[in-house]
C-alpha cells in the first residue's frame, strides 16, 4: 500500500468516512460502469464503434463526473481538516496535500485510463469477430503469392525453433477478414506459407518473431494499389535480450501465481515500435509461478515494454514497464484484482 | 440506447431518494443502480448514468450509504453501495415527505370548486 493511500485511509477513518476513495478508484469504477454499458451494446448486436458512441452517449461527460467526484471528495477533507486537532493537523495537511496530488494527476490518469481501456475493448473485440490461431497448414488461397520468410541473430546465424505469429488480413468481396496463423522456423531459420495471400485483391500481413533470449520483432506489409504485389520476403534480425522477471501481484501486494503473460509491444529508445497482435498470441503465452514470478527474456536493456496479463476470471489486463539493467526484476501490479 | 430527449428528466433533488430506495433491498454497485432506474421506470426516466456517482459519493460522504469494493457478477471489480442505519432512517423520512408532496399536488390538481 502507497503513503498516498495509508494517508488517506487515515484521515478517512478519523473524519469517520466508511470507505477511502483515491483518485485511481474513482477512475477504476466510473471504467467499470462504462465497460459495462459497452459490453451490454456489444452483446445488442452492435459494432464496436457504434457500441462505444452509443455507451458514451448513455453514460454522459465521463471527465466532468471523474471531476464531481474528486472534487467531492477534496472539500470533504478540507472541512475536516479545519475541525481536527492541532496534533494530527499536519498529517491532514499530507493528506490534504496527497488528495491535491491526485487530483492533479487525475486528469491525465483518467486520460490515460481512457486510452487503455479502448485499446482492450478494441482488442476484445478483435479476439470475439477473428478467427482463432490454425494449428495446422494455413488455408490456400488458390493462385495466391506464397509468404516466406528468414529469421537470423545478429551474426547472421540463422535461428531454428522460432515462433512466427502472422495476421492475415483481407478483404473477401469488400468485407473485412482477420486471420491468426502461427509457424516454426526450420534449421536453417526459415519459414514459408504456400498460396498464402490473394494475388488480385489488397492484403496486409503482420508478422511477429519471437525465440526466447532475443529481443521479438515484427514486420507489416499491406499492398493495397493494383496490380497486387506478392508480399516481399520477410528477413528479420534478433539481438540478445535482457533477462527479465517481471513479478505480478495483486492490489494488496501479494504475488499472483498462474497468470498468463504475453508481450505485447516494445520500443526501443529512438527505435520503431515492434507490435504482437494480441489475436494469436496466446501460442506465447507463460505462466507465473507461485511466487508470481516469470521469466521474460524478449526485450532489450532500454525497452519500453508492454504485456498483457490474463488475470483469474479471463480479465485481461495491460501494463508497461521499462527495462533496465542487464538482469531486471520488474514488480507489477494489477489495480483491478485481489485474490482472497 | 442512447438518452431520448422526450423522456423526462429528474425532478431537482429527487436522485438522491431513488437510490436510497434502490438500494433499501441489498448492496449494488453503479451499474445495477442505474438498470434499476431504468427499469423500474418502464424507461422513463431520463438520467445520464454518469451523474450517479458524484451523488453516490455525496451520500456516502454524509454517512447515508457505504460502500465497499468486490467482485462483480463478471467477476471484474466493482464497488458496491449499501443504506447505512442513517440511511434507512433518512429514506423513511424522505419516502413520507414525498408521499405528502404527492398528495398534496394531486389534491391541486385534481381541484374542482364546489358548485354554488
Amino acid at each position: 500500500m502507497s503513503w498516498n493511500e495509508l494517508l488517506h485511509r487515515a484521515a478517512n477513518r478519523i473524519g469517520r468516512q466508511n470507505t477511502p476513495t483515491t483518485a485511481d478508484e474513482v477512475g477504476d469504477e466510473l471504467m467499470f460502469h462504462f465497460r459495462k454499458l459497452v459490453d451490454e451494446k456489444l452483446a445488442e448486436g452492435l459494432a464496436f464503434d457504434a457500441a462505444w458512441e452509443q455507451a458514451e452517449a448513455q453514460f454522459g461527460p465521463m471527465r466532468r463526473y471523474d471531476y464531481e467526484c474528486r472534487n467531492g471528495q477534496l472539500a470533504q477533507c478540507l472541512k475536516w481538516r479545519a475541525s481536527a486537532a492541532l496534533a494530527i493537523l499536519a498529517i491532514v495537511g499530507i493528506a490534504g496535500w496527497s488528495v491535491f496530488g491526485s487530483r492533479w494527476r487525475g486528469a491525465e490518469g483518467e486520460v490515460r485510463l481512457l486510452r487503455e481501456h479502448v485499446e482492450l475493448l478494441r482488442q476484445e473485440q478483435e479476439r470475439r469477430s477473428t478467427a482463432a490461431v490454425s494449428g495446422g497448414p494455413a488455408p490456400r488461397i488458390a493462385g495466391g503469392f506464397d509468404l516466406t520468410g528468414t529469421v537470423h541473430d545478429d551474426q547472421e546465424r540463422p535461428l531454428e525453433q522460432a515462433t512466427v505469429l502472422i495476421i492475415r488480413k483481407t478483404w473477401p468481396g469488400g468485407g473485412y477478414r482477420q486471420e491468426a496463423f502461427a509457424a516454426t522456423t526450420n534449421d536453417e531459420g526459415r519459414f514459408s506459407f504456400p498460396e498464402f495471400v490473394p494475388a488480385d485483391d489488397q492484403y496486409g500481413i503482420q508478422v511477429a518473431v519471437l525465440k526466447e533470449g532475443f529481443a521479438f520483432q515484427s514486420a507489416y506489409q499491406l499492398k493495397d494499389r493494383k496490380p497486387i504485389e506478392r508480399p516481399d520476403p520477410i528477413a528479420l534480425r534478433l539481438q540478445r535480450a535482457s533477462q527479465v522477471t517481471l513479478v505480478v501481484r495483486d492490489g494488496r501486494g501479494q504475488p499472483m501465481a498462474n497468470v498468463g503473460v504475453v508481450p505485447s509491444a516494445r520500443t526501443p529508445p529512438g527505435g520503431k515500435n515492434e507490435f504482437i497482435y494480441f489475436q494469436g498470441s496466446e501460442q506465447v503465452q507463460k505462466m507465473t509461478d507461485a511466487e508470481g514470478r516469470v521469466n521474460l527474456n524478449y526485450f532489450l536493456n532500454g525497452d519500453q515494454a508492454q504485456v498483457y496479463l490474463r488475470l483469474p476470471g479471463d480479465e485481461w489486463d495491460r501494463r508497461e514497464f521499462a527495462v533496465s539493467g542487464d538482469n531486471p526484476v520488474v514488480d507489477l501490479a494489477t489495480s483491478g484484482v485481489v485474490i482472497e | 440506447m442512447p438518452p431520448n430527449k422526450s423522456r423526462n428528466a429528474l425532478p431537482q433533488g429527487s436522485l438522491d431518494m431513488l437510490i436510497l430506495r434502490t438500494l433499501q433491498p441489498g448492496p449494488r454497485h453503479g451499474y445495477a443502480i442505474a438498470r434499476h432506474l431504468h427499469t423500474a421506470s418502464d424507461a422513463l426516466i431520463q438520467v445520464e448514468e454518469g451523474s450517479l456517482y458524484p451523488a453516490l459519493h455525496r451520500l456516502e460522504r454524509r454517512g447515508l450509504i457505504e460502500a465497499e469494493w468486490g467482485p462483480s457478477e463478471a467477476n471484474r471489480r466493482a464497488k458496491f453501495y449499501s443504506l447505512t442505519r442513517s440511511g434507512r432512517k433518512a429514506l423513511q423520512v424522505e419516502t413520507t415527505a414525498w408521499q405528502e408532496m404527492q398528495r398534496a399536488i394531486g389534491s391541486i390538481m385534481n381541484y374542482r370548486p364546489a358548485e354554488t
